[in-house]
């Protein structure tokens, strides 16, 4: 169902040359092994028995970070008027801009370490694989303001690079865990389809902070979801064991 | 709908025989639920004749075990709900199902009496059959996970097994779910919910008296998925990689099929 949604967002904003396709596929390298490694930690804290109570106070620490962060960054710019929305670029950005293995990245008008995108792709992988979801939400702000790409193509690079993590997970779920199942992802992404095409469109007439300001908050208003789900009284106090992660 | 006309005239029409007391008769609508793109759970029909002197009549749907079922217990810690004890839970059937009648008010929908005593208990119980509740407790196993069962523990996990299953529709005992009339015809209907699992169902109806099982009838009930969900089904389990391949596959074109539809429609 991801895999879909984004497929239809990637080419859309390809058509618009929003993709950095060399960048993806940089942090897409970074991300599979990132998202191997993530893996192996969810195992670990699956055999220690808190896995879902670890998982949803990650969430809550990560979104929350992200969240504030990039709200107030975005909403600093959307009132101060800057020239061109973007943000100022990060000591990490500047660091890596002198570190060896340079490629120069035309779409995202980037000269940098592909150190960079890679360890960036390792972690959000890592934090994919952990948390249990496409890692968009952490790689768009990830691509932003530590590797410094422009938002408009941060958008359309991070569908790209997660038409592949997804399809990769998706496929790896099929074949080890059988938990795939195309009639149910079928009725999902009917909509998420054609969704992202009017998320297409609406990107095209907000400004790179604006379009910062919504993304944080969407991730704060989950972030306080899952919070309130981690102090208030559950429905049910015996309750199906989830097995999280995987993707 | 006609069926189902058809159906009621004969339970309520069989003449009542001049029998043996272990002499019964059920039969199902159906012996086979196929589940396909659009099945969204089933009535399953059963009617019969009771021994006579029957004043209870107990009927049990049950599949087999859906496999082992892992189970958090959730406590708080600090200001934090979390899961402080985990447990493994097997051999409990996939769906249970119980119907049986009210004898006071026989199958009325406004029936306030306690459906929940499952008395019919104490007259099945020493001939080792459970009926209700207590048959999760003699069918499955519960392990603990974070070191030996305390006390009540294994009740509190059963109880909200139950209640987890209830709310899919998959457990449920119903005390008035059953009509018997005065010669001993009767009729119920399981209701099969859409998450029910496919396999062989067993159908155990019980006849009673007071104080004793005048009889028992078995029957059989198979839930078996059938066209594109079945072809998928098999598709996964046999062809991993090429089911694996098959969904990738769909999901990239319809993602390729929005983008292509809403760029004629110059959206963009």
């Amino acid at each position: 169902q991801i895999t879909a949604g984004a497929t239809s967002g990637a080419l859309s904003h390809s058509r618009l040359g929003n993709v950095d396709y060399k960048m993806g596929l940089v942090i897409v390298g970074g991300g599979f092994a990132g998202g191997v490694v993530g893996v192996q930690v969810v195992k670990l804290l699956r055999n220690l028995g808190n896995f879902d109570f670890a998982l949803k106070l990650v969430y809550v620490l990560v979104l929350g970070f992200i969240g504030t962060t990039m709200f107030l960054e975005g909403l600093r710019a959307w009132r101060g008027g800057r020239h061109a929305g973007e943000p100022r670029k990060s000591g990490l950005t500047l660091f890596f801009a002198r570190m060896p293995l340079q490629m120069y990245f035309a779409k995202s008008g980037l000269q940098t370490s592909i150190l960079l995108p890679v360890l960036a792709g390792f972690l959000v992988g890592v934090l994919a694989a952990f948390l249990g979801v496409g890692g968009g939400f952490i790689m768009l702000p990830a691509m932003i303001y530590i590797i410094g790409i422009p938002t408009r193509v941060a958008v359309g690079t991070d569908l790209f690079q997660i038409v592949l993590t997804s399809a990769n997970v998706s496929f790896q779920q099929a074949i080890f865990n059988h938990t795939v199942d195309i009639l149910l992802a079928v009725t999902l992404f009917a909509g998420s389809v054609i969704g992202a095409q009017f998320g297409v469109m609406a990107s095209r007439r907000l400004r790179g902070e604006q379009i910062r300001v919504f993304l944080a908050l969407i991730v704060m208003v989950v972030m306080a979801l899952l919070l309130f789900q981690l102090l208030s009284t559950p429905t049910h106090l015996i309750d199906f064991a989830k097995s999280g992660g995987g993707h | 709908m006609h069926r189902l006309a058809i159906s009621l005239a004969l339970a309520l029409t069989l003449p009542a025989r001049a029998a043996q007391a272990s002499d019964a008769i059920t039969f199902v609508e159906t012996r086979r639920v196929n589940v396909t793109i659009t099945f969204s759970g089933q009535e399953v029909f059963l009617y019969g004749q009771a021994p006579p002197g029957t004043t209870r009549v107990v009927a049990v749907m049950e599949s087999g075990s859906a496999g082992p079922v892992r189970l958090m217990e959730k406590g708080r810690v600090a200001l934090f709900w979390m899961g402080v004890r985990q447990y493994r839970l097997t051999d409990a059937p996939g769906l249970y199902l119980v119907n049986a009648n009210c004898t006071v008010c026989n199958h009325f929908a406004s029936c306030t009496h306690d459906a929940e005593s499952e008395s019919w208990n104490p007259v099945l119980a020493p001939l080792g059959i459970i009926v209700g509740r207590g048959a999760l407790r003699a069918s499955a196993t519960l392990e603990c996970l974070s070191g030996s069962l305390r006390a009540g523990e294994l009740d509190r996990a059963l109880e909200g097994f139950w209640a987890l299953q209830s709310e899919r529709d998959l457990y449920r005992v119903r005390g008035n779910g059953l009509r018997l009339n005065g010669a001993g015809a009767f009729y119920h209907r399981f209701l099969l919910p859409s998450q029910a699992p496919d396999g062989r169902y067993t159908i155990v109806t019980y006849f009673l008296s007071d104080g004793a099982l005048l009889g028992r009838e078995d029957n059989e009930l198979f839930v078996r998925k059938s066209g594109l969900v079945a072809w998928l089904s098999r598709l996964a389990d046999r062809q991993a990689a090429l089911y694996a391949s098959l969904a990738i596959a769909i999901a990239l074109a319809a993602g390729w099929l929005a983008g292509a539809l809403f760029r004629r429609g110059g959206g963009h």
